[in-house]
């Protein structure tokens, strides 16, 4: 094992570039006016303000949610809900402005974008900065925009899934977002096309205080395939930021559509993302989802199975450390017959972190013949680490195969022991446990990922023996 | 009405027996509560819960006292002529008789607060009434009970069993408390009938406790009429280890809502819950059970298995909660639903909630329907379908009781196979009944002849 590489240090996320070169910052906290703020700077046709408004007043009315982790802190009025660094977004490297420019690399993204990439966007605060495809996949007809460009070069295709996916009406945290969304990836893939490398877009979030509400769409036609990678990260400040995604797919008939996420937000970042998936005849839509970073992370990916065969997946791992909660899990919603989905959650808690499962399984009347597994594994690695598990499975068609299971457990000391006898210290023998674990999730990743959510394990074990 | 349920009503209840001031302010505060909670306390379940299908409008509450005895009841006493019983029908107690040689003590509630002021109000005292609606309802209008008392080192040799009867015109709410002193032993079977169309609710409180070193095996069996409602709350403590197992069989009422809490607050305290659910017609049944550590080295289990016919429901709300501190501690927890039909609908969601690590606690539900290559292996074997089915629910359910003594396990196949045939529900001793204690008795001597081999002579 390279155990070189594992060596790295945090303080990579960890820098700051001042506000002072921004294009635009609105001004902290919401109302209609910051509303349509927003929308007249983007010159938004009409009925885009129409909806913003609309979900504006679902947030008013919602009440928080009075389940999951503690949201009694976050404060709506003292968040800075648009900020622009970039006067435009560039589809040339090095026209990006250069601070913008130098937080990228230093997080790599050029580096990647070169050797396993087929395409890139960024997004720094509420703006994408930078968005390249490669050009055969440009020509075959591929879509790959940051959404606000989307909503302008693809108004019909654009609103013919914007929104429908996820209405404002859905939660409190999705109205929000299609209140003040800004940013965000749109792709379309024509029928048949293949897209052999991943898509791929970076969030960062840099100024303290910032709320980052992207807003992706992703549409997959017949045939057609994509898989598409998002990676977050963010510097730490003494008091919160508020990352509030709505992330809509579609998998038209025998489609294939894989969605990754690492998240790695720093410790003071609400992460309540809503994401939902719509699979029609024999498409298949996977969520690969990592969470170590975030201080509360509520985020339950879902796929909604509306034609037959259609195949639902899941694969999440949590990280909880110190002050962290990750409520994560999945919903599966069986609408159609023979759909079959599987949902697997890994998670490790340590120090006081609490890491929650949530799923939801429902096979609806009508579906017939549907297959479901779901297992949720949880490892504690101290007294003071905590975990829960919340499956609601919702049954009503007598032939459905559903079967959940979960374990609790710690590392044995045998364990420990045994690698300990084959010469590795205290510390690299919990990482390599712990790695192990995770093996279901990262050999899903592609290689380069892989090896940096190692690291990141690496990091968040760090000092966690003794 | 319960609708209605105020002040008056339960000064009522007060004014009848008489009761110290303390009992009428406990009730009166439970009263408030039971106004301002919903029907569903905890944010985990508000979507889940099935209380609402009883209409409290309809639900007739009284302070008279109905003292007629169903002749199935009067003849299901008389099989029990050996044992200590109490049977409470309608609104109060009718019939009791415990031998002196038992060694227990046994009060109707009313009695009991009399005569033994202190345990009674501690056991009061100690529930809640702000945890759930119906739980503040029982603290505030319980209008009859039983008070059982199992004195320390006291190993009962035969059943206490108690008999509640809902009558056809009132609905009852009862409160019963169960004392098993330290290393005692003791086995009570609850039997729940109603009369023949009784639309309305059997409402109860059963609050257990074990102390350090006893043991208790319990037997709730349910047998009322499918237009009937049966709300149970449950609240089980257990001192340092002491143990108990407990069956429940639901087959009756429209809707069986249930309540159980386990509560292992002594190391080395051990729970067993084992829970069936048998509807048809539209039936549900609405349970949530949780395990819950409070101690180091305390082992729980929990065991839920539904079998759903027709428009029936079941839904099961299962949690494993294990506190800081009950480090060692061991706990499972499965919920298993077979559909039968098409309009059958079961929902489950089998909880955990950890927070400490060291322990080992796994869940795991499913839903399935039988298992046709099982049907085709039975049928090659000359059963027709009907029976093939009914085989394999049987030898789905039967594990669940196997902890328990012969005779109730053979009073449990035959309520399963009544209810698979639709036949009225009791255990009174017939042919039928026989039949089965011959079949468990056997079960019994292919032991006994292991028993016989020297190496496991006694």
């Amino acid at each position: 094992m390279a155990t070189e590489n594992l060596d790295m240090d945090y303080t990579k996320y960890d820098f700051k570039d001042s506000t002072e070169m921004y294009v635009h910052l609105s001004k902290k906290g919401l109302s209609r006016d910051t509303i349509v703020g927003i929308s007249r700077m983007k010159e938004e046709p009409q009925w885009m303000l129409d909806f913003r408004l609309r979900s504006f007043d679902v947030f008013m009315k919602k009440p928080m949610p009075n389940w999951g982790a503690d949201l009694s802190s976050i404060d709506f009025q003292n968040i800075y809900y648009y900020a622009k660094a970039a006067e435009k977004t560039e589809n040339n490297w090095d026209d990006v402005p250069p601070e913008v420019k130098n937080t990228f690399e230093k997080l790599g993204i050029p580096e990647a974008e070169k050797k396993f990439l087929a395409g890139v966007g960024a997004q720094y605060e509420s703006e994408v900065v930078y968005h390249n495809l490669r050009d055969d996949l440009a020509k075959q007809g591929v879509l790959f925009l940051d959404t606000d460009t989307a909503l302008k070069e693809q108004p019909e295709i654009f609103r013919k899934y914007f929104g429908r996916i996820i209405p404002p009406e859905d939660n409190k945290f999705a109205a929000l977002n299609s209140a003040v969304w800004s940013g965000g990836s749109f792709i379309y893939v024509p029928p048949g096309v293949k897209v052999d490398m991943p898509l791929q877009a970076y969030f960062r979030i840099n100024a303290e205080n910032i709320g980052q509400f992207e807003r992706t769409l992703i549409i997959v036609d017949e045939g057609a395939e994509v898989h598409y990678i998002e990676g977050c990260t963010a510097p730490v400040y003494s008091s919160e930021s508020l990352h509030s995604a709505v992330v809509e797919l579609v998998a038209l008939k025998d489609a294939r559509l894989r969605y990754t996420t690492i998240q790695n937000w720093s410790n003071d970042v609400y992460n309540l993302v809503t994401k939902r998936a719509y699979a029609y005849d024999g498409a298949t839509v996977e969520w690969i989802d990592g969470n170590i970073g975030s201080k509360i992370t509520m985020k339950y990916p879902g796929v909604y199975m509306l034609g037959e065969r259609a195949y639902g997946e899941t694969l999440s791992i949590a990280f909880a450390g110190r002050g962290q909660h990750q409520d994560t899990g999945a919903k599966m919603v069986h609408l159609a017959p023979n759909t079959t989905s599987k949902i697997t959650s890994k998670s490790v808690s340590r120090l006081d972190g609490r890491s929650t499962y949530r799923g939801l399984l429902n096979v609806a009347r009508g579906a017939t013949g549907v297959k479901s597994t779901v297992r949720c594994d949880a490892l504690l690695l101290d007294d003071t680490s905590k975990t829960d598990t919340y499956p609601y499975m919702e049954i009503n068609e007598d032939d459905a195969t559903i079967t959940h299971e979960a374990t609790v457990g710690k590392i044995g000391d045998e364990q420990i022991f045994y690698l300990m006898t084959r010469g590795f210290t205290e510390e690299e023998a919990l990482s390599l446990i712990v790695n192990g674990f995770m093996e279901p999730f990262t050999k899903e990743l592609p290689m380069e990922y892989a090896v940096e959510l190692n690291r990141l394990i690496k990091l968040e074990m760090d000092d966690s023996v003794g | 009405m319960l609708s209605a349920i105020d002040a008056e009503h339960i000064r009522g209840i007060s004014d009848n027996t008489d009761e110290p001031q303390w009992l009428r302010e406990y009730r009166e505060a439970a009263l408030s509560a039971y106004y301002t909670l919903p029907l569903e306390t905890s944010p985990l379940y508000n979507k889940y819960t099935d209380a609402a299908r009883m209409d409290p409008d309809r639900i007739l509450l009284s302070n008279g006292h109905d003292l007629t005895i169903p002749s199935f009841v009067e003849q299901r006493i008389e099989d029990l002529s050996e044992d200590a019983y109490v049977l409470q029908a309608g609104g109060s107690i009718s019939k009791m008789r415990i031998p002196q040689d038992a060694g227990i003590k046994v009060y109707s509630i009313s009695d009991a607060v009399l005569e033994r002021p202190e345990a009674v109000r501690d056991a009061l005292e100690s529930i809640d009434p702000t945890e759930d609606r119906f739980t503040a309802l029982n603290n505030a209008a319980f209008g009859t009970g039983i008070f059982v008392d199992i004195p320390p080192n006291v190993v009962l040799k035969r059943p206490i069993h108690l008999l509640h009867v809902l009558s056809g015109s009132t609905s009852a709410i009862c409160r019963t408390i169960v004392r098993a002193g330290a290393n005692s032993r003791g086995t009570i079977v609850q039997e729940l009938y109603s009369e023949p169309e009784a639309n309305q609710a059997y409402m109860e409180l059963l609050d257990t406790s074990v102390d350090t070193g006893g043991h208790l095996d319990v037997t709730t069996l349910q047998m009322m009429d499918a237009k009937s409602y049966n709300f149970s709350t449950r609240r089980t403590r257990l001192a340092a280890d002491s143990s108990i197992n407990w069956y429940l069989g639901l087959f009756g009422a429209s809707l069986a809502r249930y309540r159980i809490g386990y509560h292992l607050n002594g190391s080395g305290a051990s729970a067993n819950d084992s829970e069936v659910v048998f509807g048809s017609g539209s039936q549900s049944a609405d349970i949530q059970s949780e395990m819950i550590h409070n101690s180091p080295a305390t082992e729980g289990r929990i065991t839920e298995k539904s079998i759903l016919r027709d428009k029936s429901r079941s839904l099961f709300k299962g949690m494993i909660r294990i506190n800081e501190g009950a480090s060692k501690s061991n706990s499972y927890l499965s919920g298993r639903s077979i559909l039968l039909d098409r309009d059958a609908k079961s929902d489950a969601i089998p909880g955990l909630e950890i927070l400490t690590n060291d322990v080992k606690a796994t869940h795991s539900a499913s839903v399935a329907q039988i298992d046709e290559e099982q049907i085709f292996y039975l049928m090659c074997r000359c059963l027709n379908r009907r029976e093939a089915e009914r085989t394999i629910v049987e030898g789905f359910l039967e594990p669940l009781s196997r902890r328990m003594s012969i005779q109730i396990r053979a009073w449990i196949a035959h309520l399963i196979e009544s209810k698979w045939e639709g036949r009225r529900m009791s255990i009174n001793t017939d042919e039928e009944l026989q039949r089965f204690i011959e079949v468990e008795e056997t079960r019994y001597n292919e032991n006994a002849e292991i028993e016989q081999h020297y190496k496991y002579r006694r």
